[in-house]
């Protein structure tokens, strides 16, 4: 073993050599720097590169629900539904589990899902709208906030987003859909011709835009003008 | 007896430093493997324009403040929708009439004047009087020596597309860099603070925290919350808190640059990290259950919390560490290649720290493209023997204004000379 005094010397020593290894070039760059700093006051917004990874779906769950059109009080049809929620502060709704609305149904709060969501037709939604899976929105449906998800999002047609879109996933947007604000997603965007993005699109995948179905008029109406 | 109790209360002390250690080489190499991943909200900026109102209290800030309102004209942000509102918190010096004379200039500039009864008693007060008087949907508070991005609005508040997200916090960059030694300091720990540690938190969905400068809040959240705590020295870790409290999430917006004044000299600096460490600990105790007992959060996310919590207890931990060392190596003498695990507890701290630690700041630079900067990374080891004893002091003052049941602290401003306006 070996003597305290001379572990303690050596430990010294070796002190002394890691502060001269170390300070040095501390020194140096004191004296001379050359370091490019600080940081430049940046001008340009938004200097992106943008890349493409799309998440994997996610599956949809059971039925929130019935076709009550009971407006007043979603804690209610959550627990009867045996869904967990708890409230973010006082306008917000988180909900454990995937869901399903119901077509018809119609919430006032901003919900939080800690899953898949699925919004069926003719649905309304007077708040915005996150899940943390897969959001699939049906026809006819409004939603007069924004719709966020962590997965990928479907909207069929003939619906109206008052916000905007964002998807950690990919977007596909049907036919006669108008979205107040951007579309922004992670992976691909979809939509057919005859749709609406008031503002951006903006994706690290590719923009398709498809054309609307022709459809053949019978020749009665073809007459008729 | 003596021995086995001083051993266990060492292999406790470690144990506990060992986990701030994990956390940071976690964070590093989180920041590391992400670094191209770029959260895509910000874009949202480009067309979901809510109304902004900007809040900037300032004692005594003469010195500065008319270059932050010079900048705030120049945002490139719609001004329909967009408020400033000055809190001119009982200055003494010309501050107030410099807002005054920018209320006059531009319609949407306000100017709230703090009169010496109320004023001058921290900032959570300044901020409750701001939110009085502000209308927007979101609020963004600036500190006077700041210097914002042109578009830091739009990355902002592009966020808050987000139901969940209840405040975003930006990056805060150091302005006077290159003056001082200390602010060279200031700006290491600033990098690994933000560029590694903040974004690292936000990329695995833990705690970011809000800074309480370049921080974005929904306001009917504010106000749900009751605005700021008068009493608390730090109002905006007590805010990070309350907001996950009540449900909301907070992110971090690598993007969002802002660029500061940092402290100049030491005497600043204790000051300034004094306040810090006891406001923080102010917070520990009047979180520390409610947190942990919170429905609203994730084990993960209440493990992260905690270890904010305490993170100004490490310091101390560290300093008992060294005297436990000591004493271990003195008292009860054993072999050489046992004598290692006294001076763990010095690598450990100089690994893991308690603000940005060496090599989270190590991976900063790196990620900033700054390698150069990391050869005066050693520097931040006299930060790192400076804490043990303004934690300690801190600790200390705390404990005492408990004891004697003192429940208004001092708030020690931090003094802005100006030096950072040339760098703009």
């Amino acid at each position: 073993m070996l003597d305290p005094f001379l572990l303690m010397l050596l430990l010294l020593i070796a002190a002394l050599a890691f502060v001269v290894l170390v300070f040095s070039p501390l020194v140096i760059e004191l004296k001379k720097p050359r370091d490019k700093g600080p940081r430049r006051i940046l001008k340009m917004p938004f200097e992106r590169r943008i890349r493409s990874s799309p998440k994997e779906p996610v599956t949809i769950g059971h039925n929130l629900a019935d076709n009550s059109g009971d407006v007043k009080n979603l804690q209610d049809i959550l627990d009867e539904a045996g869904l967990k929620s708890t409230r973010i502060g006082k306008d917000t709704t988180r909900i454990f589990g995937d869901v399903v609305f119901a077509p018809h149904f119609e919430v006032m709060d901003n919900v939080v899902v800690e899953g898949a969501l699925s919004i069926s037709d003719l649905c309304v939604v007077h708040r915005s709208v996150k899940a943390k899976g897969n959001l699939h929105v049906g026809n006819g449906v409004v939603v007069k906030g924004n719709l966020v998800s962590e997965g990928n999002v479907t909207i069929l047609d003939d619906t109206v987003i008052g916000g905007a879109v964002h998807s950690e996933g990919s977007v596909r947007i049907g036919e006669n859909v108008f979205v107040a604000l951007s579309v922004v997603a992670v992976g691909d965007v979809e939509l057919y011709e005859n749709s609406e993005v008031k503002k951006n699109i903006l994706t690290r995948g590719v923009i398709k835009v498809l054309r609307h179905p022709r459809v053949d008029l019978p020749p009665a109406l073809d007459e008729i003008g | 007896m003596l021995d086995l109790i001083l051993y266990l209360l060492f292999a406790f002390l470690v144990a506990v430093i060992s986990m701030y250690l994990v956390r940071h080489y976690v964070f590093s190499f989180t920041a590391l493997s992400k670094r191209g991943n770029r959260s895509l909200y910000g874009l949202h900026g480009l067309s979901f324009k809510p109304s902004v109102s900007i809040l900037i209290p300032a004692r005594n800030e003469e010195a500065v403040v008319s270059t932050l309102l010079h900048r705030i004209t120049e945002l490139t942000y719609l001004k329909d929708k967009l408020e400033v509102i000055l809190i001119d918190d009982a200055s003494t010096d010309n501050t107030g009439r410099i807002a005054d004379e920018f209320t006059k200039t531009y319609n949407y500039f306000k100017a709230v004047h703090r009169g010496t009864d109320i004023g001058g008693r921290g900032k959570a007060g300044a901020l409750n009087d701001g939110l009085k008087h502000a209308t927007g949907d979101i609020l963004i508070f600036f500190d006077a020596d700041y210097y914002p991005q042109l578009d830091i609005v739009e990355k902002l508040t592009g966020y808050f597309i987000d139901p969940e997200v209840g405040a975003v916090q930006g990056r805060i960059t150091v302005l006077n860099e290159p003056t001082t030694l200390v602010s060279r300091l200031v700006a290491l720990e600033r990098i690994g603070g933000y560029r590694v540690d903040q974004l690292a938190r936000d990329s695995l969905e833990l705690i970011p925290q809000c800074g309480g400068t370049v921080c974005a809040v929904r306001r009917d959240l504010l106000e749900y919350l009751g605005g700021w705590d008068h009493n608390m020295l730090t109002e905006d870790t007590d805010l990070t808190f309350q907001i996950y409290e009540a449900g909301y999430k907070i992110r971090y917006a690598n993007e969002a640059e802002c660029y500061e004044e940092a402290v100049e000299n030491w005497r600043s600096y204790w000051r300034q990290r004094h306040r810090w460490a006891k406001g923080h600990m102010q917070c520990f105790f009047k979180h520390f259950l409610t947190f942990a007992r919170s429905k609203n959060l994730r084990f993960r996310e209440k493990v992260d919390g905690l270890l904010v919590l305490g993170m100004y207890f490490v310091p101390i931990l560290v300093g008992l560490s060294w005297l436990l060392g000591a004493m271990i190596f003195f008292l009860y003498p054993v072999g050489w290649s046992y004598s290692i695990w006294i001076l763990l507890p010095v690598f450990m701290y100089s690994s893991a720290g308690n603000f940005a630690s060496f090599f989270e700041v190590g991976t900063g630079v790196y990620l900033d493209g700054r390698i150069r900067v990391s050869w005066i990374i050693p520097v931040l080891l006299l930060s790192f023997v400076l804490n043990v004893f303004i934690c300690s002091k801190a600790f200390f003052d705390l404990v005492l204004s408990m004891v004697t049941g003192r429940k208004v602290h001092n708030w020690a401003k931090t003094t802005h000379s100006g030096g950072g306006s040339k760098h703009c």
